[in-house]
């Protein structure tokens, strides 16, 4: 009802301006300003009301007033929209002004330039598009929205990592971007560490900005817009700018969304009478294929000693389950349990944002809060943060002015245990997995759990009750400066800047479940720390010669130092579950304790400069010089350069007199820059602490650790060269607006940890190897199809194809193991994508003794071998070697780079009502689920229907998907062709329906009242959850995985935006 | 104004210039530089670590690789479904086999040098301390060559400049390197008796008697021809619903030579083989313990007959191992009932001792608290248990045992024959216990030097028989028969390692080495808890780990059949 209650008084305020009572009518004509064109179509309403018209073929209008004095609102496509008072006139005839659309101010490194005068490739991202979707993180809520960035998602987790990848990967030592906050460069502090055998899931380092806190977002794709930033500009830049208090009246805004969100695809297992009747099936298949002995079937229906309670007891029969079990050491009527029901709920999020700004032409202020509390889909799961953002900028005198931008965030992460490693116990593979014939809870629950220990799976409704990981995060963000200006084209400006970041994590796993077992809970405490501090002098030089020559320049130094720790604690042997971790030293053995720390710095000289002839000619030549710790002393310092140059031909006389374009541009560049995203000291041969026990207690011994591998003291940076070529197009006054973008970014001296023989005692080496080619095409395009004084269909579109290629290995090589025993999956070999998978491939399986006989492989086997191989997998051979399957029988079985992404907006607006739809893909681009290859098909543990479906019984030979039913865990899985799965998609992400009143009362500007469905339909051939889902999240050697994800959920979301 | 600018820009060039340097320069804070470590024993803790860490003991990789494949080993066969099958490379832990020794041996090959290189120590420390780093790494090129059979020789680290990539070393180089590391350990190290010897490290004798085990694995390994007598055979028999277990059988089998192994000299290396053990013999370093309990007791660690074992911390994550829990269970403070004990040994096994034998009366766990109830084994003690049998045997059994005749027994894989040496730590209650896992004890080389003089002297010898009697007589068993020609006796002492070295790592490289391991398997073909037996040529060697094959190109193929 809460949430009613302020819509209510929304619809009552409604009312508002239907009150006016004296009418006044006035009429004119609408021209083109420079040609004296009529303007037809040109939208007029009475500023601050609903009441409007637009203009005839002739471009006149008439309209009448609610007042006689009142201001009119012409707008325009391609033109500037324009306010006109009245002033008790009755003809106003009105001029528009030709939009410059390319005139808006763009931000990028060090400085903003205007649109028009770029040359490089830069897209804006509109706050407006951005929070249409409700976006609870800045960089979730970019899918779909700019060409050439893919945004993937860990899973579908409240708070849950997001990775950004700007035209392709072109790096192992992460792909991210490097942010920019207000202008400081935002080293995002790695997600909290999580302890071995504790949840992977990892948690967004962006999530603590507000997006409502948006001013603007620039994405810098091309090397001659990123080189400014060197040594990091390598994975593209984003720009981000918070909203400031502008001059004028001192403003509030509230933004309320409350949602509700539900699980938006669920994967079906079987119910307890199927699963029952599948280890029948596979014991019965023991005895007949694998010379087991007879004894007694999993579910016998007879009476018999059950071992669990050490009782005679009825054994129930599949059938039982039917009808309700009777008799048994379960509840009387018990029909089996639904796991994934038992966890999941209808999660509820409140986004409550407040705002204040204002200024005048001495400076603004902007203070914002924001309350979120997100609850996930499955119980006990959610994020909630709480923000406070304050910016301040004041002119003191004509030429000193200052200002400061901060942010303070409290974000508290309740995880659920998704996204864990395919060996190990997790609340979403035990609500899958878990024996449905187990109740929810009796009185034998936990000696039955116990009895079936041995099993990677635990009871999923107590692992929501049960299971502890919450991770509390403080987040400061602060970036400051001074600006002297000089001259009118001379300023110096200082930039401090400070990020610091801290994260608490505690686990505690109690008794009950797989992880706390055997070893009477299991508790778990960390802290980690991170603390950047950025120095930025810089000065800027703009200045106009003889009229038609422009020089904008800047230079400067930068320095930045970080600083991190991290220590943590586990205990287990605790002598009950009720104080959890709160107080560690009551668990018996606490032993592990941990902590490290490490710092690193860098330095920087920059310049750049822009150089203009009248608007039409343009060129830009960046440079940096960067020197960082991490690397050895010869190769510190590196130097990043580029060069660009763009042609406004649109100015030109002989395209103006084609009367086609509004704006024709070429632009086209060639820059270079670095990657140091490596770890502190790599390249120092350093000794863990590797002691050694001696009576009982232990000895101190320092060794290498094989993880960390050999040092390569002649490391050094990774270098892209990137070539752009561009065009910007625009008709009929810039109506539609087209951009596309080719380019070619080539990364040599990939840092990489190259996989070594494991004979050298080490797994792999952290060293320069290797090119990676990344080349694409990007379009996008925006519009307005119709536009009247009424209504107006906006669409903004984009695509983006990227190809990627790896060059100069010594050999193949692979990406490092997804967890134990799922291994050499994503090959990296010369001329193929990084990103490829390599396996097995399955033909069919052995329907009787004749085929497995004709197989040499087993042709000479005892007859006891042979059988057992009946209706098991069978893979194709490809080598010379036909009498066994080896790795030389292993191809390319799965790509996980998309063929193309893209997004397409439609806004359309009606009076005050507007819509939006948005819909966004991906095309190509496999997803290794794991979760398959984890399907037993034997053991206590269910299967999907569809496994079950599929499975091969003689009957079903030639129809078989799955090998058949086994009790017992003598099969041999194969990373093959089974486990690889097409993630292509497309997705109707969102719509948005709203509406605005403005001025319903006196002091109310504007409310705006919306709803919106997001994830509303996804059409997809992906078996589980959902094929947004990337298990090591920026790990751009392994993208596609899903391992454990936490299902998507569909979001109802209801929200009121108002101004007063 | 000028000057305000002119300022500035000295500002901002004074701050390009200070100690750009300094500001540059790495100081790690929380790890170690080789230049830091003075202390050679800080090196040789740091080698030793290997065998403690993941990539041995901790995660019971070590020892389960040694024990799952074996006639005697069974258990339910969810723990037995891959290396106990024969499934090698279904086991998450198979690549420890090869990398868990070549990360000792590279910690080994940079600790040598870096020791080598101190030029301030005692000479005598500094000896010691290398000669226990030769000793680590030949035992660890001894795990390697048995297993893998040719394998990449690492003499020095990559650290120190060798490739990476290495091809493989012929079986019989490799051994001649591991003889060579023992002979330089035995030159350098400690007597387990002087004062400066350290608890748990390698001693004197410790390298001896790896030798001596080099030296017989190769003998018997190369021997032309031959027989040996197994008691083996199928283990169940299912008739309607009911299962009877079967007795072993003798099974004599024709032996194969260990490949790699051809055209060696046998004899001499099994005369080496008893010289070297009866040198440990005679340095009365070592003696045998009075019974079987005393040898399995957490107070004797390191002591009396344990030459060289895996060093541990009770209850500890790292340092404590699973061991116990795996082979024994562990009893669970609250309930007292057993929760583990999964890889056990078989009934056959149970079957080839006398009843008086203390390796079952005092070795093998006859009652235990599960699911509520209390379980008994062996089932054939059915009639003891229900009091029904009042021979003065079973009347002392009960007593000894605590049968009561309420107990619980099946032919299933829960009542599994659990070995009572397992329960040597200080809390049974740990998961994580402090056992001590023997990798070197002093009746293996008691038994290898009566296994070496049978051969070297075509026959036994009193001096043989006299060494297989001590180990039975400290176990309260009968001596063994006096007349056994020369097949037989090879025979009974194969199976006295059997009885005595259960579970502790030999039995699979037992048959390996002799070359029976096939039809010895395969007599059984599955046991009675559905544990797949059966085996083919593949199994003779462990699978490469496929990291290695990908990234080591002068490694062209796995071993056959993988």
């Amino acid at each position: 009802m809460k949430k009613f209650t302020p819509l209510i008084l929304l619809l009552l305020l409604a009312w508002g301006p239907l009150q006016a009572i004296a009418q006044t009518l006035v009429k004119g004509v609408v021209t083109d300003a420079t040609r004296g064109d009529k303007l037809p179509g040109v939208s007029i309403v009475v500023k601050g009301t609903s009441t409007g018209t637009s203009s005839n073929v002739d471009g006149s209008y008439s309209l009448q007033l609610p007042t006689p004095e009142a201001t009119l609102v012409f707008s325009y496509v391609g033109y500037q929209t324009t306010e006109r008072p009245t002033k008790g006139q009755t003809t106003l005839n009105v001029r528009l002004e030709d939009q410059k659309a390319l005139d808006e101010v763009v931000v990028v490194g060090y400085g903003s330039v205007k649109r028009s005068d770029l040359t490089g490739s830069v897209a804006t991202v509109k706050t407006d598009d951005l929070l249409k979707t409700i976006p609870t993180s800045i960089n979730q809520g970019l899918q779909g929205q700019v060409a050439g960035v893919a945004v993937n998602r860990t899973d579908g987790a409240p708070g849950a990592g997001i990775s950004l990848t700007i035209r392709g990967t072109n790096s192992f030592s992460g792909s991210e971007p490097l942010y920019v906050i207000d202008g400081i460069p935002f080293t995002s502090p790695s997600s909290t560490a999580a302890s071995s055998g504790v949840s992977n899931q990892s948690t967004n380092a962006l999530s603590y900005i507000n997006p409502q806190d948006i001013e603007s977002l620039e994405v810098l794709k091309d090397a001659s817009a990123t080189a400014i930033y060197g040594s990091r500009g390598a994975n593209g830049v984003v720009l981000i700018t918070t909203k400031k208090g502008k001059a004028g009246q001192d403003r509030v805004e509230v933004v309320a969304n409350t949602s509700l969100a539900a699980i938006s695809k669920r994967v079906n297992v079987l119910n307890a009478y199927q699963y029952a009747l599948f280890p029948n099936e596979g014991y019965n298949n023991d005895i007949s294929y694998n010379g087991a002995n007879p004894y007694r079937a999993p579910f016998p229906g007879v009476t018999a000693l059950d071992l669990v309670t050490n009782k005679t007891a009825y054994l129930p029969a599949p059938e039982d389950y039917l009808t309700g079990l009777q008799g048994t050491t379960y509840p009387d009527g018990f029909k089996g349990t639904n796991w994934l029901d038992e966890i999941t709920r209808k999660g509820l999020t409140k986004d409550y944002t407040l705002r204040m700004s204002g200024g005048s032409d001495k400076g603004g202020y902007s203070v914002s809060g924001n309350v979120l509390d997100q609850q996930g889909i499955i119980i006990n799961s959610g994020f909630t943060r709480y923000g406070l953002q304050a910016n301040i900028n004041r002119k003191i005198h004509k030429w000193l002015e200052i200002g400061t931008n901060n942010n303070v965030t409290f974000s508290s992460y309740n995880l659920t245990k998704s996204n864990s490693n395919g060996n190990e116990a997790s609340v979403i593979s035990s609500s899958l997995v878990f024996p449905p014939t187990f109740p929810v809870s009796d009185p034998n629950s936990a000696a039955r759990e116990a009895n079936i220990s041995w099993y990677a799976a635990a009871n999923p409704y107590i692992y929501t009750t049960m299971a502890k990981d919450r991770t509390a995060s403080t987040g400061i963000y602060s970036s400051s400066y001074a600006l002297l200006t000089f001259t009118p084209w001379l300023n110096f400006r200082q930039n401090l800047g400070v990020n610091y970041n801290t994260n608490n994590r505690e686990v505690y796993y109690a008794r009950r479940l797989q992880e706390g077992r055997n070893t009477n809970g299991y508790a778990y405490n960390s802290d980690d720390m991170w603390r950047g501090i950025t120095l930025e002098s810089i000065l800027s030089f703009n200045k106009t010669f003889a009229q038609n020559h422009t020089v904008n320049a800047v230079a400067g130094v930068t320095r930045e130092t970080g600083y991190s720790y991290y220590r943590n604690m586990s205990a287990t042997g605790f002598p009950d579950d009720i104080l959890e971790n709160n107080s560690i030293g009551n668990g018996a053995n606490q032993r592990q304790l941990n902590s490290g720390k490490s710092d690193n710095s860098l330095l920087s000289f920059l310049g750049r400069v822009n150089y203009s002839y009248k608007g039409r000619y343009l060129a830009t030549v960046s440079f940096r010089r960067d020197g960082s710790s991490r690397f050895a002393t010869l190769n510190k310092f590196a130097n990043f350069g580029s060069f660009a140059l763009a042609w406004n031909v649109a100015d030109e006389r002989f395209i103006q007199n084609l009367d086609v374009f509004s704006t024709l541009k070429l632009r086209a560049g060639y820059g270079e820059t670095g990657n140091q995203g490596i770890g502190s000291y790599r390249t120092l041969q350093l000794l863990g602490y590797s002691p050694y026990p001696l009576n009982g207690g232990l000895q101190a011994g320092y060794a290498d650790s094989p993880y960390r591998g050999p040092a390569d003291p002649n490391l050094k940076w990774e270098t892209t060269g990137q070539y752009n070529v561009g065009l910007d197009l625009g008709f009929m006054q810039n109506r539609f607006n087209f951009t596309v973008d080719v380019y070619r970014k080539l990364t040599r001296d990939l840092l990489q940890p190259a996989v070594i023989p494991g004979s050298t005692g080490f797994n792999n080496q952290f060293t320069n190897r290797g090119t990676m080619e990344n080349k694409g095409l990007e379009l996008s395009g925006i519009g307005t199809v119709l536009s009247t004084n009424r209504f107006k269909w906006d669409v903004n579109a984009n695509i983006s194809f990227n190809r990627n290629k790896l060059m100069d290995l010594d050999g193949d090589q692979y990406s490092q193991r997804l967890y134990f025993g799922v291994d050499n999956l994503f090959l990296q070999r010369n001329n193929q994508p990084v990103g490829i998978l390599y396996g097995w491939v399955e033909d069919g399986y052995y329907d009787n003794l004749a085929e497995v006989i004709a197989d040499p492989q087993w042709a000479n086997k005892p007859e006891a071998i042979q059988r057992q191989l009946i209706g098991e997998v069978k893979y194709k051979n490809f080598d010379n070697d036909p009498t066994s399957i080896g790795n030389d029988d292993r191809r390319i079985i799965g790509n996980t780079n998309p063929k193309y992404s893209y997004g397409v907006t439609n806004n359309f607006t009606y009076r005050n009502f507007t819509l939006s739809v948005f819909v966004q893909g991906v095309q190509g681009g496999d997803i290794v689920n794991t979760n398959l290859y984890q399907v037993r098909m034997g053991q206590a543990a269910n299967i999907p229907q569809f496994v079950y479906d599929g499975r091969w019984t003689p009957e079903t030979a030639a129809t078989a998907t799955w090998p058949k039913a086994v009790w017992g865990n003598s099969r041999q899985w194969r990373l093959s062709d089974r486990i690889i799965e097409d993630g292509s998609y497309v997705r109707l992400k969102n719509i948005n329906v709203g509406y605005v009143f403005n001025k319903p009362l006196s002091f109310i500007e504007n409310i705006n009242v919306y709803a919106s469905v997001s994830n509303l339909v996804t059409i997809s051939k992906y078996s589980w959850f959902d094929p947004d889902v990337s298990a090591f999240g920026g790990d751009a050697s392994r993208r596609g995985v899903d391992m454990n994800s936490y299902p998507n959920s569909r979001t109802f979301t209801l929200g009121v935006r108002a101004g007063f | 104004m000028k000057k305000l600018t002119i300022a500035t820009l000295l500002a901002v060039a004074s701050l390009a210039t200070t100690s750009c340097k300094d500001f540059l320069t790495e100081k790690p804070i929380d790890s170690v530089s080789p230049a830091q470590v003075t202390d050679a024993n800080s090196y040789v803790n740091g080698a030793l670590n290997t065998l403690s860490a993941e990539a041995m003991f901790r995660y019971g990789q070590f020892p389960n690789l040694w024990d799952y494949d074996s006639d005697d080993s069974t258990g339910p066969s969810w723990a037995f479904g891959d290396v106990g099958s024969g499934n090698f490379q279904s086991y998450w832990g198979i690549d420890a086999g090869w990398n868990g020794p070549y990360i000792l041996i590279h910690r080994c090959n940079f600790a040598l040098a870096q020791v080598g290189g101190m030029t301030s120590m005692d000479p005598v420390a500094q000896k010691n301390a290398l000669a226990q780093l030769h000793f680590l790494r030949g035992w660890a090129y001894y795990l390697l060559v048995r297993a893998y059979g040719p394998v990449p020789l690492f003499e020095k680290s990559i650290v120190e400049g060798t490739a990476p990539q290495q091809a493989r070393t012929p079986v019989k180089d490799i051994y001649a390197f591991i003889i060579n590391e023992l002979k330089m350990a035995e030159a350098g190290l400690y007597t387990s008796r002087d004062a400066n010897y350290i608890a748990g490290h390698p001693s004197k004798g410790a390298a001896s008697s790896l030798l001596a085990k080099t030296y017989i694995t190769m003998a018997s390994g190369s021997l032309a021809s031959g027989q040996v007598t197994v008691m083996g055979g199928p283990a169940l028999r299912v008739s309607g619903t009911k299962r009877f277990l079967l007795d072993a059988k003798p099974l004599t089998h024709t032996k194969a030579v260990v490949a790699g192994l051809e055209g060696l000299n046998s004899a001499e290396y099994f005369k080496l083989a008893r010289d070297k053990a009866q040198e440990v013999m005679n340095s009365g370093d070592y003696q045998l313990f009075g019974s079987h309990a005393q040898t399995w007791s957490v107070t004797n660690q390191n002591k009396g007959e344990h030459i060289w074992s895996l060093q541990t911390v009770s209850n500890d994550p790292l340092y404590g191992n699973e061991v116990s829990w795996f082979h024994v269970g562990r009893i669970v403070p609250t309930t007292g009932e057993i929760d583990g004990g999964a890889i056990a040994i078989s009934n056959h096994w149970y079957n080839l001792m006398e009843p008086k034998d203390q390796r079952i009366t005092d070795g093998v766990v006859h009652r235990w608290k599960v699911y509520g109830g209390t379980h008994y084994y062996p089932t054939s003690d059915s009639l003891v248990v229900r009091g029904t049998d009042m021979s003065p045997e079973a009347v002392a059994k009960r007593a000894k045992y605590g049968y009561l005749p309420t107990d619980y027994s099946n032919v299933d894989d829960t009542h599994i024959c659990r070995l009572r040496k397992f329960e040597a730590v200080s809390d049974r209650g740990a998961v994580r216990g402090n056992f001590n896992y023997p990798l070197l004890r002093y009746p293996d080389v008691m038994l290898i030097f009566a296994e070496a003089d049978n051969e070297a002297n075509s026959g036994p010898t009193a001096a043989a028989r006299e060494a297989v009697n001590l180990i039975r007589r400290r176990n309260g068993a009968s001596d063994m028969p006096a007349t056994l020609n020369q097949q037989a006796f090879r025979s009974y002492v194969l199976e006295e390692r059997r009885r005595e070295l259960a579970l502790e790592g030999d039995r699979r490289w037992d048959l390996l080495r002799w070359g029976i391991y096939l039809p010895v398997m395969n007599a059984i073909d599955i046991d009675e808890n559905n544990v797949v037996k059966r085996r083919s040529s593949k199994n003779l060697l462990y699978p490469i780990p496929m990291s290695e094959l990908n990234s080591n190109r002068l490694i062209t193929g796995n071993n056959p059949g993988w």
